[in-house]
């Protein structure tokens, strides 16, 4: 289809039509209306229009919103690793891990001892240096020598006594080891069933999205069949009724006039 | 879905939207998914298409977020996808029943009943009785250019100019295309018997 564009004119009577013009330019237009018969009947023909669409538009049924986006990009994702709200395998929960290890060791009695400029880890409780002074003898600065490796007490001078201690023997290692793979099993045993927990709630959302989706399609599915039945029913009572006015002019009952159904767009037909 | 969402503007719910703010878009569409719906069944008169197209138009503007580069124009961006989806709807329809009534004329006389399914079958809606239905039906008989235009100005308070940029011409051809629309549904409403002193 071809449209001639339109003149200045009617340029401004649509913008008018539609209250785009400034005050100036209405005035300017209200005055070529009044100039002009053809342009007011144009006017008159297009806001005759507008409030034919604007009342059918009031009649219309109302529409309510249907549409939910559910980000199945997210929802399906395979979702990260969790522990507390925090990624399973992240620096916070590695310092985490060694410092609880570093715990249960020291709660089960390791000590971290200095020694020759060393560092020795020992079990057993700390040695408690205990000095016994004569009062013939004092100690000189001189004597006073590191905790952890004492002089040889010479003479009832100086005694100190120092707790038994033993080095870190094989049996320790092996029953903290222990300690630490049960430890690691609980919280892996842990995780599994978070896990088991996660994927249980999201195949449920997952199936009740199918069951909706199904609902939903079933409902559409029903109520295009009811229009379509509808359509079909009125389609036949006004075949019918066509038939009958045909089988009244038939039989001559009727006036010609208002048997033949009117062509519903004459202007179809007219030939260019 | 959040109330404080529901007070924000276009734009800021865009730029959460953008942000992965799915609730965002949520409102977005509920605020306007109407206006689409209603807009989409004028143009293809009939609802489970419209249904199908305003939902489909929401997707791809949620696909294409990124792209929207004036979030203050969502409403206009969200109606221009709906009208392309319409165009290929009706693309897609003519492809189907290619045995289309063209009718030539003058400008602004009725040239086209769209891909073949004319409104008043039983698989469009057109046989709404009352004057909304009649209006449907003249409106559906215009070109489809015509149509689009006197739709997204009449009753989506688009202005020409934004209709123009939706539809890639001028707004002086979006006014002729009103014009010439505008005349051709009250003739032939009038044809009808509906005119305005009818109603009263």
């Amino acid at each position: 289809m071809k449209e001639e564009s339109l003149d200045p004119k009617r340029q401004t009577l649509i913008a008018a039509l539609y209250g785009e013009l400034d005050a100036e330019a209405l005035e300017q237009f209200q005055a070529s209306l009044e100039e002009d018969p053809l342009l007011r009947a144009e006017w008159e023909e297009l806001r005759e229009a507008r409030a034919l669409l604007e009342t059918a538009a009031l009649n219309e049924p109302a529409h309510t919103p249907e549409f939910v986006f559910i980000d199945r990009s997210q929802a399906t994702a395979k979702p990260k690793r969790r522990l507390f709200g925090r990624p399973l395998f992240s620096p916070a929960w590695g310092f985490a891990s060694v410092a609880a290890c570093l715990a249960i060791l020291m709660g089960a009695g390791l000590r971290m001892d200095r020694m020759d400029n060393s560092l020795v880890l020992r079990f057993g409780p700390a040695p408690v240096p205990k000095t016994v002074a004569t009062p013939s003898q004092s100690v000189t600065p001189s004597e006073t020598t590191p905790q952890f490796n004492p002089p040889v007490p010479v003479g009832g001078g100086v005694r100190v006594e120092t707790t038994a201690e033993k080095a870190v023997t094989r049996d320790d290692l092996n029953r903290y080891s222990t300690r630490m793979l049960d430890a690691l099993t609980q919280m892996m045993g842990d995780a599994q069933e978070r896990q088991r927990r996660d994927m249980s709630y999201l195949m449920g959302r997952f199936y009740e999205e199918m069951a909706d989706e199904q609902d939903r399609k079933y409902e559409s599915l029903r109520q295009r069949v009811d229009g379509i039945g509808l359509g079909l029913m009125s389609e036949q009572t006004r075949t019918s009724q066509q038939i009958s006015r045909l089988t009244d002019q038939v039989r001559g009952t009727a006036s010609p006039a208002d048997s033949v159904a009117t062509p519903r767009n004459p202007d179809k037909d007219k030939k260019p | 879905m959040d109330d404080r969402l529901q007070g924000l503007q276009d734009a800021e719910l865009v730029v959460l939207a953008r942000d992965g703010h799915v609730d965002a878009f949520n409102c977005l569409a509920g605020r306007w998914e109407p206006s689409i719906f209603r807009f989409t069944r004028r143009m293809l008169g009939d609802t489970e298409d419209a249904r199908d197209v305003s939902q489909e138009a929401l997707v791809k503007a949620y696909l294409n977020l990124q792209k929207l580069r004036e979030p203050a124009r969502f409403k206009a961006w969200a109606h221009h996808i709906a009208l392309n989806l319409c165009r290929d709807r009706q693309r897609s329809r003519k492809h189907r029943q290619p045995s289309e009534t063209y009718v030539e004329g003058e400008p602004g006389e009725l040239h086209v009943v769209e891909g073949g399914r004319s409104f008043g079958s039983p698989e469009s809606d057109a046989h709404r009785s009352g004057l909304t239905g009649l209006v449907e039906e003249v409106l559906a008989l215009l070109p489809q250019e015509q149509r689009a235009a006197i739709l997204l100005r009449e009753y989506h308070g688009f202005t020409a100019e934004e209709i123009g940029a939706m539809t890639d011409v001028p707004a002086a051809t979006v006014r002729t295309r009103i014009y010439y629309g505008l005349r051709a549904a009250r003739r032939q409403l009038k044809e009808r018997g509906v005119t305005e002193a009818g109603l009263r």
